[in-house]
């Protein structure tokens, strides 16, 4: 008899629902975390970079205060009170997860998880002692590491990754971002508007490389706008190791932002039989099992994208087939957003990618300059790309830029499921004012008749 | 703990399959993991895990059936426990899922209507009659391609959530070519007559060894034979819907002709004057009916044989005649697989003919040639009606078969495909 039917190794958003997921089947459930309930999402990601995120957009705003009529003075950031408030969210959060452990009867144990045998761990807690418990099933979910150049060492001080950033005690006057995907973007338009020169340097040909290149093109000329040197398709060694050769790079921090590994080790996962793709990550099958029976992988151990949101809907499949309830993740399904301003939010294909094996597409925009409410709230920069199939009109890929872009991504993330054809979302009464209603432009345009443009 | 155990969906895109065979029976004991059945998906057969333990009480899919997705299967208990109001519960959710099964199963005395797997639950779920549906749940897309390919959406099974038809559902339908509405769109269009061409040479092509062979064994028949010919019009209705029906089992692909050849098989036993051999001095009457089925080649033809094909089911000549024409066509039939033979059968079907006789293959003497099934008008209870008509043409040697009998073997074949269900034991 095992100690628990399902044991849950990671606390993060794949981690904690897993958990949760399994003990709503009625599973005798324990999760093993060796940090913060949460994972990086709450403590190190997603929350506490939001907080950083508003405190810039309300700097930005109160720049142009006079624009709206309104008179400020002194507009400047406390920049340790600005750092403070994020933390305090990021706090108030992991508290919210433990309460949700307790009110599902789950069992926390505290320690680093290492397997001692397929289906048995040993937990490792702060002083050295060890403990071992054993599960019918186990899900790995123990996230990512930063990824780092050989070359060029984290020290923390000078040469910083997202988690540093998050705790700076100030403002450093320069900053070089090097990748330019989401944590490299986010950041870089926080630390502009703070006030520090931030250089993003990207080796892809565009910024944002996952997302479609009209878009991204779009974001590259507003942080141009910004003030942000954006350089893509630029080597990092170049500027780094042959300065005298090409242009150099004077600036207090370089943050790096070049992408992840999977968080393995330690876990002993030959021992279990676990076997690992050739990127590093954890394989796993469509109902998320690795080659170890009943064990299995989520999140982003288990690669693909890394995002919070995929890794909990891997957690509910992982949980799903335990169950005997299996129900794979459809990762066109999976939406994308950026966070800095203007926002970037996406699901389904690119352009590039809806083009590949000969597709004709029908492509609807809708531009913000021509939105009331754009205008109105003075943010007239952005745009709305829909991507339908030619054949049937179904729409199969879906680009927001701009402000609030995130929030009006989900509209589309229903009708990407709900297989809509272009006419289903342009004959949507949407109300008016509303920047939703550059949705709806889109998909009119993409059929030929859009009012408004 | 009472769990039942639902059908699986064991990849993204199953919405039924076959469990293939039970490991466990009534009264074992397993442990959560245990491996209770193999089941036949869309890609393969896989190993299904139960994820509970305890004792297996009851079986409610039979071995072999075909099972939608999320009917109920098996009841396991942990502790023993009474079991009659959830088996009762189960086969009435089975029995109104069934009731909603779709054409596309009609073996599956279990099928479900498709239902997704509810998120949690461990119990059953509450039985609340489900609400009368005025018409199928499709998502836009689907209807879309749906009206644009006149397909009736009553007729096709939704893979989506409650039984939602998605674009793949109807995407599979448009293949199949099934759930056409009554009055579909126009056919696909014609295939282009390719017969202009400039001019060439006059060619002299040297005769191969197989058409010498070929010339010479025909023109001796044809020459020393005294052929007569005795034609028959077969109402194929029956036999083309048996054929429609049995190809909709997965995994089973039955043609007129492996329906034909059976027919040919109990006929020929019951007139064992047709089916004999004669060498100019005695006929030979062969108890085993070993049928020469006519395989075109691209100069020439030939004749591999399905022996006893009367102790052969439906499904066994067909698949031996297949496996016989892909060596046929590759060259590697071995001699004792196209010599001898009591009997051959030419079917020129494919090519849409309407009838035409064919040279017997000495020293058998009779040869079946058999043409298009034709939609034809027919008379039914002396009313003219749109039917099926299959006209097989009977060359027989005078010399061994006389008209009376000849006649006799084709009434006996008439009756056999015009009934055939005949065909099936």
């Amino acid at each position: 008899m095992s100690d628990y039917e399902v044991l849950v190794i990671g606390a993060g958003p794949g981690g904690y629902v897993a958990a949760i997921k399994a003990a709503q089947h009625g599973k005798k459930t324990a999760v093993v975390e060796r940090e913060h309930l949460g994972g990086i999402c709450l403590n190190w990601g997603c929350i506490p970079t939001k907080a950083l995120l508003k405190s810039a957009e309300m700097l930005e705003s109160m720049r142009h205060a006079k624009d709206f009529g309104l008179v400020a003075s002194e507009v400047k950031a406390d920049f340790p009170a600005v750092m403070k408030r994020s933390r305090d969210v990021a706090n108030g959060m992991s508290k919210g997860i433990d309460f949700l452990m307790k009110k599902n009867k789950i069992t926390v144990l505290t320690g680093t998880a290492s397997f001692s045998g397929p289906k048995t761990l040993t937990l490792t807690k702060g002083d050295g002692s060890t403990t071992t418990v054993t599960a019918d099933n186990i899900i790995i979910a123990t996230g990512h590491k930063p990824r780092t150049f050989p070359h060029l060492p984290v020290d923390g001080k000078k040469v910083i990754n997202y988690r540093h950033a998050l705790a700076m005690e100030s403002l450093p006057t320069s900053v070089l971002a090097i990748g330019a995907g989401a944590i490299g973007m986010e950041f870089g338009f926080f630390l502009r508007s703070m006030g520090a020169a931030v250089t993003i340097v990207e080796v892809m040909d565009q910024v944002l490389p996952v997302e479609d290149a009209e878009i991204a093109k779009f974001v590259e000329r507003q942080f141009t706008k910004q003030g942000v040197t954006v350089d893509t398709a630029t080597g990092v060694k170049v500027h780094l190791e042959k300065g005298g050769v090409a242009e150099v790079v004077e600036v207090e921090k370089v943050l790096v932002a070049v992408g992840f590994l999977a968080n393995t080790e330690g876990l002993n996962l030959d021992v279990a039989g676990v076997k690992l793709d050739e990127r590093g990550f954890i394989a796993v099958d469509a109902n998320q099992l690795t080659s170890a029976p009943g064990v299995y992988a989520i999140g982003d151990v288990a690669g693909k994208q890394l995002l919070a949101h995929k890794a909990s809907f891997e957690g509910e499949a992982a949980v799903g087939h335990i169950a005997g309830h299996p129900a794979p993740v459809d990762y066109r399904q999976i939406p994308g957003c950026t966070y800095c301003q203007p926002q970037v939010a996406s699901i389904g294909l690119t352009e590039k990618k809806a083009l590949e094996g000969g597709r004709k597409l029908k492509i609807g925009r809708f531009q913000f300059v021509a939105s009331g409410k754009a205008k109105a709230i003075g943010h007239p920069e952005g745009m709305v790309k829909l991507i339908f199939d030619a054949e049937y009109d179904q729409l199969i890929g879906a680009h927001i830029v701009g402000v609030d872009a995130t929030e009006m991504l989900g509209e589309l993330c229903l009708a990407l499921r709900l297989e809509c054809t272009a006419r289903e979302i342009a004959e949507t009464v949407h109300a008016h004012p509303t920047l939703a209603e550059a949705v709806m432009e889109a998909a009119a345009d993409a059929l030929g008749h859009a009012v408004h443009q | 703990m009472i769990t039942e155990l639902t059908f699986p969906a064991l990849s993204p895109t199953m919405s039924e399959g076959t469990l293939v065979a039970w490991r466990v029976k009534p009264g074992d004991v397993i442990k959560a993991g245990a491996v209770v059945a193999e089941i036949q998906t869309d890609k393969a057969v896989v190993e299904w895990e139960s994820p509970e333990g305890g004792t297996v009480r009851e079986l409610l899919v039979a071995a072999n059936q075909v099972a939608k997705v999320n009917t109920i299967a098996a009841i396991i208990t942990s502790k023993g426990e009474d079991i009659a109001a959830t088996l009762a519960a189960a086969k009435a959710k089975n029995e109104k899922l069934a009731a909603g099964a779709t054409p596309t199963a009609p073996v599956a005395t279990a099928t479900a209507a498709p239902k997704p797997a509810p998120n949690f639950a461990a119990a059953p779920a509450p039985a609340k009659p489900a609400p009368v549906k005025k018409g199928p749940r499709v998502s836009p897309v689907a209807a879309r391609i749906a009206a644009e390919n006149g397909l009736d959406l009553t007729r096709i099974s939704g893979s989506g959530p409650d039984g939602r038809i998605v674009r793949v559902d109807v995407e599979r339908a448009v293949r199949d070519g099934s759930a056409k509405a009554a009055a579909g769109p126009a056919a696909p269009a014609k295939p282009k007559l390719k017969v202009l061409r400039a001019d060439k040479a006059d060619a002299s092509v040297a005769m191969s060894p197989m058409r010498a062979v070929i010339a010479s064994r025909l023109l001796a028949s044809k020459q020393q034979i005294p052929h007569f010919y005795v034609e028959d019009v077969v109402d194929a209705a029956a036999l083309s819907a048996l054929r429609e029906q049995l190809n909709l089992l997965d995994g089973v692909r039955v043609t007129v002709n492996d329906l034909i050849t059976r027919a040919c098989a109990l006929a020929l036993r019951a007139h064992p004057r047709v089916n004999a051999t004669f060498d100019g001095k005695t006929v030979t009457q062969l108890d085993s009916a070993d049928i020469a089925i006519a395989v075109a080649l691209p100069d020439g033809l030939i004749t591999p044989i399905v022996t006893k094909a009367h102790a052969k089911t439906v499904r066994q000549i067909g698949d031996e005649i297949r496996v016989l024409a892909k060596k046929a066509q590759e060259g590697k039939l071995a001699p004792a697989e196209f010599q001898g033979g009591s009997f051959t059968i030419s079917n020129l079907g494919s090519t849409g003919i309407s009838a035409f006789s064919a040279i017997i293959n000495p020293p058998q003497v009779a040869i079946l040639a058999v043409a298009a099934i034709k939609d034809e008008p027919v008379v039914q209870d002396g009313a003219v009606v749109a039917g099926k008509t299959l006209r097989l043409t009977l060359s027989a040697d005078h010399r061994a078969v006389d008209g009376a009998d000849a006649a006799a073997f084709m009434k006996t074949l008439r009756e056999l495909l015009e009934n055939p269900a005949t065909l099936l034991v």
